[in-house]
């Protein structure tokens, strides 16, 4: 799975540590960590709420990438 | 906020774990089965030609609690801390103290000659020894994990 630079820069754009994005989030910074490094793929629901949190949409932050 | 604290967790006292811990829980339940399929495995087929390296008991007891504490090792590793800082600064505390009091127990003097092995098997305090070693490396293990985390933090 590649990694999931969006949501980094995204998080980045709200100066958010990956700790207050999981404390927001409700999940473990390492379960944030993953996601960016491309290791996990997270449920609908927790996409949403991290949407919803960095104030993106689905598509912004989670759709596929055009070449 | 998502919900991790439900009232099944709330009722019993556990801290929730978030998506991705629950599912590596699982897949490490799921190892630790094919460890004790492996390991009862390895010991029936040394059984069959006939060797014997422990008493029936002790070595099916062995076996479990190295399937677990294999688990317990793969679990750190991947950053799953599922009853909080404290609790998992206690458990290792815990854990720690019970593996010494393990090994220096099997290791008490008066036990005279061949205590660690009896009769070409692993006795009492041999099983009881290899227990410690393998509750400390465990300590060891989420201790190490634990002090990485929090130095990332």
């Amino acid at each position: 799975m590649a990694k999931n630079l969006r949501l980094k820069a995204a998080r980045a754009a709200m100066d958010m540590s990956q700790q207050a994005l999981a404390e927001r989030v409700g999940v473990a910074r390492q379960t944030i960590n993953a996601i960016e490094m491309g290791e996990y793929n997270p449920t609908i629901r927790l996409c949403r709420a991290i949407c919803r949190t960095l104030e993106k949409t689905l598509d912004e932050l989670f759709g596929e990438e055009t070449q | 906020m998502m919900d991790r604290h439900n009232w099944f967790s709330r009722a019993f006292g556990k801290n929730g774990m978030d998506e991705r811990q629950t599912y590596l829980s699982g897949r490490m339940y799921k190892h630790v089965a094919v460890y004790l399929s492996v390991l009862t495995l390895a010991n029936g087929l040394l059984a069959d030609s006939g060797v014997v390296w422990a008493d029936g008991f002790m070595a099916s007891l062995l076996i479990l609690y190295a399937a677990y504490m294999a688990g317990v090792v793969e679990k750190a590793f991947q950053g799953i801390i599922d009853y909080g800082r404290k609790a998992t600064k206690r458990l290792i505390a815990l854990m720690s103290v019970a593996a010494v009091v393990m090994i220096a127990y099997s290791l008490r003097p008066g036990q005279g000659a061949g205590w660690l092995v009896e009769d070409g098997m692993l006795g009492a305090s041999g099983c009881l020894l290899a227990m410690g070693i393998m509750m400390g490396a465990a300590a060891a293990c989420m201790l190490a994990r634990r002090r990485a985390e929090l130095n990332r933090a």
